[in-house]
Formats: structure tokens, sequence, C-alpha cells
């Protein structure tokens, strides 16, 4: 019997090992230091710490945070998005402080608390006019694989009964190249979504970048990066237009805690209520997208 | 000498030091009133230009502030090659647009630590230069920084001979009115016939200056030179003479007349007297309201 129980907790164990355990919120009392995951993607949005005015949204919510708990931050940097899904990722860090998009698969993976409301935009060089998903046919949508973006617009491409072809693509030399696997060329009554494959190293404004210089027609991003984006970038200003909304629904960005992590992610939801009651969520909005909160849910909820 | 000139000699000499006296504090109280004047319009002058120049210098900052705040600024300091064209292409752009807009603008450039990274216009002054204004080749300049970061600021470079010369132009003021301003401990002067240099010796001797006006650290006067000042009174000064001149003339031949008139009847007097015998006098009844009183004996 106690062998069968020995065997049991070193079963457990290294179960346990295998996924992760976060610390939770009295061992970061304890240690007086919280570890936050975040990309170093030059984005204002998340982190750009060569930027002393603005060095992103992310990692100033997450100091805040840090300083209400009264600990010091430390930053582990990431080099993508997936890699947040990696097992053990929650050894390393206690919070990931990103614009992590809450999807029922990623709470299945993680607790993701929601720190903004959120939509998904399509995007278009100056000119374009695209107001309804009827107008995307005969155009080229750029998404990213693994990017959540991909699935919500076949779905609504779906549920709109508008033909689509995917073809996967690779950027090279400032053009997106065919990969030859399944290609099928698309007519004038199909929409043409260029996927972008998942072992493309992404970087900040690619989207923006490919669209300007014309390797696709339309992007697709969240709301929360492009308000940022746009307000405070010359040449998306001068370049891109917003077209409209993917879908009627609004969602939420979140901050990705372990599952092992329950009371920290409490605490973490306590201290959003306390930064928007308080007006301190206001002003790091301000200061990041250029309009307030309030008018920033109305944008989004119209 | 006759009584008759005695008489005229009296006359044209009061009549002239009371001419003279009004003439010379007419003239004193006509220049006092025109530096006074003058003075006090140059005061004017120096307060609107202390709101002109505050005002442009504002509606720059604000303009800038697009580029100053955006992500752009940012992106001139990436590897990213394709995102630095995107951004500086952009920039030029916006400052191409503010430029336009502020015609007295002469250069806006972005610097990082000592060095040019981008720059819209002719790049006349950024050569290291740390003062707040700058002479150079006959025109001058002022120099508004605006702080991007520690590292990074917007130098934009205002042409002060074309702000002066617009806002003189703007409002029709005096086109002799000169702006002077310090660079260092060196005065300087731009005028509005494109001059602009430093004053040497005491120049300023012969200059009307306004009290000093001051924005963003810079100071400065209205100035207009003493000659074009009084030019406007030197016409007033010959009528002002010609008018004295005639008078005097008039002077001259009215007392003439009158010393005529008055000897003419003292002479006939005087013969009347003399024909008169000496024994015979008559009684003249006193009417001048004097009355002697009677002497009180005790």
């Amino acid at each position: 019997m106690l062998r069968i129980s020995a065997t049991f907790c070193a079963i457990l164990l290294l179960l346990v090992c295998a996924v992760g355990v976060g610390r939770d919120l009295l061992d970061i009392l304890g240690t007086k230091e919280l570890r936050v995951g975040i990309r170093n993607i030059s984005s204002e949005v998340v982190y750009f710490p060569k930027n002393e005015n603005r060095p992103g949204f992310c990692f100033e919510l997450a100091k805040d945070f840090a300083d209400y708990l009264h600990v010091k931050m430390k930053i582990v940097e990431f080099d993508n998005l997936y890699s947040y899904f990696d097992d053990g990722v929650f050894d390393k860090v206690d919070i990931i402080a990103d614009v992590l998009t809450i999807t029922d698969a990623r709470k299945k993976v993680m607790n993701l608390v929601p720190f903004i409301e959120n939509g998904e935009i399509l995007f278009g060089r100056t000119g374009e006019s695209v107001s309804k998903l009827e107008d995307l046919k005969g155009k080229r949508v750029l998404v990213l694989e693994g990017f959540v973006f991909f699935n919500l617009l076949k779905t609504e491409l779906d549920n709109a009964k508008i033909g689509y072809v995917v073809n996967r693509v690779y950027p090279k030399d400032n053009d997106l190249k065919y990969l030859n696997d399944n290609y099928t060329k698309a007519s004038k009554n199909v929409v043409e979504i260029l996927l972008v494959s998942k072992d493309f190293e992404y970087y900040d404004y690619f989207d923006y970048v490919q669209v300007i210089q014309k390797n696709a027609d339309v992007g697709i991003v969240d709301t929360f990066s492009f308000a940022q984006k746009y307000f405070n970038t010359l040449f998306l200003k001068q370049n891109i237009v917003p077209l409209m909304m993917l879908r009627k629904d609004v969602g939420y960005l979140g901050f990705g805690f372990s599952k092992s992590s329950p009371l920290l992610a409490k605490e973490f939801e306590r201290f959003l209520t306390y930064a928007k009651s308080s007006g301190i969520f206001n002003t790091l909005f301000k200061k990041y997208m250029t309009i307030y909160y309030s008018d920033y849910l109305n944008a989004i909820e119209k | 000498m006759t009584i008759r000139r005695k008489i005229f000699r009296t006359l044209i000499i009061t009549n002239a030091i009371i001419l003279t006296l009004t003439v010379a504090v007419a003239m004193f109280s006509t220049l006092n009133r025109t530096v006074r004047y003058e003075s006090e319009k140059l005061n004017i002058l120096s307060r609107g230009f202390e709101s002109f120049l505050g005002d442009s210098i504002s509606g720059i900052s604000n303009s800038l502030a697009a580029v100053k705040d955006s992500n752009d600024i940012q992106f001139l300091f990436q590897s990213d090659a394709y995102l630095k064209s995107l951004s500086e292409a952009s920039i030029k752009n916006s400052l191409r647009d503010v430029m336009s807009n502020y015609k007295e603008i002469e250069s806006i450039e972005i610097t990082s630590s000592s060095s040019n990274v981008l720059s819209q216009g002719s790049s006349v002054v950024f050569q290291a230069h740390e003062g707040k204004v700058y002479t150079q080749n006959n025109d001058s300049y002022l120099m508004l920084k605006i702080g991007v970061n520690s590292q990074v600021n917007l130098v934009v470079t205002i042409s002060l001979d074309r702000i002066f010369k617009s806002f003189i132009e703007e409002n029709n003021f005096d086109r002799y009115s000169q702006l002077l301003f310090y660079e260092g401990n060196d005065l300087y002067y731009v005028d509005l016939q494109g001059n602009s240099s430093k004053l040497v010796g005491n120049d300023t001797h012969k200059l009307l200056l306004s009290n000093e006006g001051n924005v963003d650290d810079l100071s400065f006067y209205i100035a207009k030179p003493k000659n074009y000042v009084f030019d406007d009174i030197n016409e007033y000064i010959f009528l002002m003479v010609m008018f004295f001149l005639l008078v005097i003339l008039i002077t001259n031949l009215v007392s003439q007349y009158l010393s005529k008139e008055i000897s003419s009847s003292i002479t006939k007097v005087a013969k009347l007297l003399s024909d008169l015998p000496r024994e015979h006098f008559e009684k003249i009844d006193v009417e001048d309201g004097f009355e002697v009183k009677p002497s009180h004996h005790l």
C-alpha cells in the first residue's frame, strides 16, 4: 500500500513538473518579486523598452500591479506568442503580460483575466472601401497562423456563405511568396486568405507593412493594438484606413496566469477594479491611445 | 533817440521775447510729446511682438506634438529599414505641412545627442549651436528645441527676419522699426530691409527703444532710429520757424504803426503844452476814486 502511494505521488509530481506549477500570491509576497513574461517586439501596446515615453501598455500595467502588491517586477522576455503556451512556462513566470485574446481553447491552458474589451478590425490601404464581408470577394486578406483572427474570419465567412480559399505564404524580400503546397488560384467571387506560416518570426507592424506594400489588400488586427498604432503612427494615418469590424461581438484581451495561481489571478482582478475606478487605468489608456477609455468602448461597441 | 524809436524798440523787444518763449515752449512740448508717443508706440509694438512670437511658438509646438509623440520617431532608431523609411517619409510629410502653415520656419531637424537624424528645410543653423539665437550671413534665427526624450530633440529654426517682417506687415506698422536682441553679450538687430547684424559702438544712442520684451527666454527690444522719429516733426519745426518769422515781421509792422501813433499823440500833447502860457493853470478834477480822508485832530 505504501509502495503504491509512493508511486502515485511520484507520478503526480512528474505530471506537475511537466505542465509547470505557478507560484501563487503568497509566494510572490514572500519573495517580494513578480516575474512577468512579456514579448519584446518593439510594440507600444506590449513592450518597447527603448521607447522612453511609451515603454508598453502591458508592461506599465504589470508594473502598476507590482507596485500595488509592493513587490519588485522582474521581466522575462519571450520570443513569440506561441511560446507562452509551451510546457513549464509558469515555472519561469508568474504572469503573462500581453494582449492575449481570450478564447475557450486558451482558457483550458491558463487562467486569462480580461483587462480590456476588444474586437477585430479590418484595415486596408487608403482608398480601399470594404464595409461588409461581401466586399472582401476578390481581395487578399492577410492572417497569421496561430492568431485567433484566422478561425474567426473563416467562421464569419462561413456564416455569411462567402467562399474563400486559403493559400499559405511566407514573407521573403519584402514580398509574400506562395508556398507550393495546396496553392489554389482565387477567382473574383471568393476571398483569398493569405495565411502566414506559424514558423515566421512575427514583428510588430508586420500586417500593416504587407498591406502598404500591396502584398495583401486587407489585414486584421485587434482593436486595442489598432487604436494605439493608428492614432500614434504617422505612416499608418497616411497610408491605412480602418474598414469594418469583423464581428459584432466584443471580446476581451487578458493577462495569463497559471491554473495553480488562483489567488494571484483574483488579486489582479481586484487591482483592475481599483485601477479603473481610481482613474489609473484611464490615465494609462489615454497616454497610449490618445483617446479616453470610455470613447474607445463606445467606438468598438457601435 | 526819438520817442517813436524808443516806443518801437520797447514793443518789438517785448513781443520778440513773448513770441520766442511761446515758440520754444511749443517746440519743446511737441518734441516731448513726439518722443513719448513714439516710445509708447514702440512699447505697444514690443508687447504685440511678444504675443505674436509667443503665439507662433506655441502654434508650432502644438503642430509638432503629433510628430513628437508619434511612434514613427522611435522607428528612426530601429534596425528595420522598411519601417524606418516609411516613418521618415511620413515624418517629412508632416514637417512639410507644419512648415507650409508657418512660413517663418527655416528648418526642422530631429537630432539625437549631437547628430542630425532627419531634417526638413534648409538646415542653416544646426552646427551644434546651443544658443537661443543665431546670426549668420545677414540673417538671424531663433532656435526652438522640443524634447522628445532624454536623447532626441526636435529643433525648429525660426527666421527672426521673416517673423518680424510678417508681424510688421500684418499689422501695418512702421517699416522703420527694428528688432534688437542679445546673442550672448552682443546686441544684434534685424530690420525690414533684410539686414541683420551686430550693433557696434554707440549705435543704440541713435535709436529710440521700447521696454524689454521676453518670449521663451529671448529678450528683445523694438527700436526706431531717432532720425526717423524726428523726421515727422521736421516739417512742423520748419512751419514754426516760418510762422515765427512772419509773426516777427507783422510785429515789426504793428510796432512801427503803434509807435508812430503813440508818439504822434504824445508829440501833439507836448506841442499843445509848449504852446500854453506858462502862468495859466486850470484846476484838474481828479476822478480816480481816491478820497483824502479828513485828518482827525485830537
